[in-house]
């Protein structure tokens, strides 16, 4: 689905950033399993489109933050997602407007230590902490 | 499945089998999954043997390192090597590949694009640290 992004109701855009972001979790559980099975290509090609994927929803970040009073707290309903892979692609698309909240959700994924999405939680935190990473 | 072709009773007996024969053949991936964090010694001691769920990893990255002209020595030294449980390596290798927020939307391997040898090792050590494979 193709969507006019500076024309999307903010609501939209949220729907959007989820159905995004599940479908980068997708493309890692396929990257993961491509892996395992020993099928580079395939892999590579998972690894294409996460990396793709990562674009698409910094451009709906983008746009929200472009708007007027900068309107990135909308994604703030995803917190609550039921996908990990999701919560922590809006806590990170947060830390600028909802710094609390955001930080609160990344040390929630990152605990556990184990899984992709708590080493990304983890590392985003580290760069935070160390200063080398202040969100905009 | 297996109770269409065979009937119920040596249905479920096969798909029992069947598990039986998948549990045998993944139990060393998940159990070493949850491994505890081990000391950087004891991960590099552990790199020197074969073990069933575990994959020898280069703290620095090998092919980047090798495309960028550290020599052979460094990048399969003991220092650089160690021994983790496979699933773990796949979290840590892909998040090298993802692009990150942190790094400008940058994947971790092209932003060390051109560093320097300590500064790979350190982001290296990093990971695992985050990723729960190396104590704190």
């Amino acid at each position: 689905m193709t969507i006019n992004l500076e024309m999307a109701a903010a609501e939209l855009l949220v729907v959007r950033f989820a159905a995004l972001a599940l479908e980068q979790y997708e493309a890692m559980e396929y990257d993961l399993a491509y892996s395992f099975e020993g099928d580079e290509a395939k892999a590579d090609l998972e690894m294409q489109r996460i990396n793709r994927l990562y674009w698409e929803l910094k451009a709906i970040e983008d746009e929200l933050k472009r708007r007027t009073g900068d309107q990135r707290r909308v994604l703030v309903e995803l917190l609550r997602h039921p996908n990990e892979h999701v919560r922590l692609k809006a806590a990170t698309a947060l830390l600028a407007v909802a710094p609390e909240a955001a930080r609160r959700e990344l040390e929630r994924i990152a605990a556990p230590r184990i899984g992709p999405q708590a080493g990304a939680a983890g590392m985003l935190l580290a760069s935070i902490d160390r200063g080398d990473f202040i969100p905009t | 499945m297996r109770e269409t072709v065979a009937g119920p009773i040596v249905g479920t007996f096969l798909n029992v089998l069947e598990a039986a024969v998948w549990i045998r053949k993944f139990y060393p991936y998940i159990q070493s999954y949850l491994d505890p964090p081990k000391t950087l010694e004891t991960l590099q001691r552990s790199a020197l043997s074969y073990r069933r769920g575990y994959q020898v990893h280069h703290i620095v990255e090998q092919t980047a390192a090798r495309r960028e002209g550290f020599p052979r020595a460094l990048i399969d030294g003991r220092a650089n090597l160690v021994s983790i449980p496979t699933f773990r390596h796949w979290d840590v290798t892909r998040w090298y590949m993802v692009s990150n927020a942190e790094f400008g939307g940058l994947s971790p391997r092209e932003y060390l694009k051109g560093k320097d040898w300590n500064e790979r090792y350190r982001v290296g050590l990093f990971a695992l640290n985050i990723f729960g494979i190396l104590e704190p």
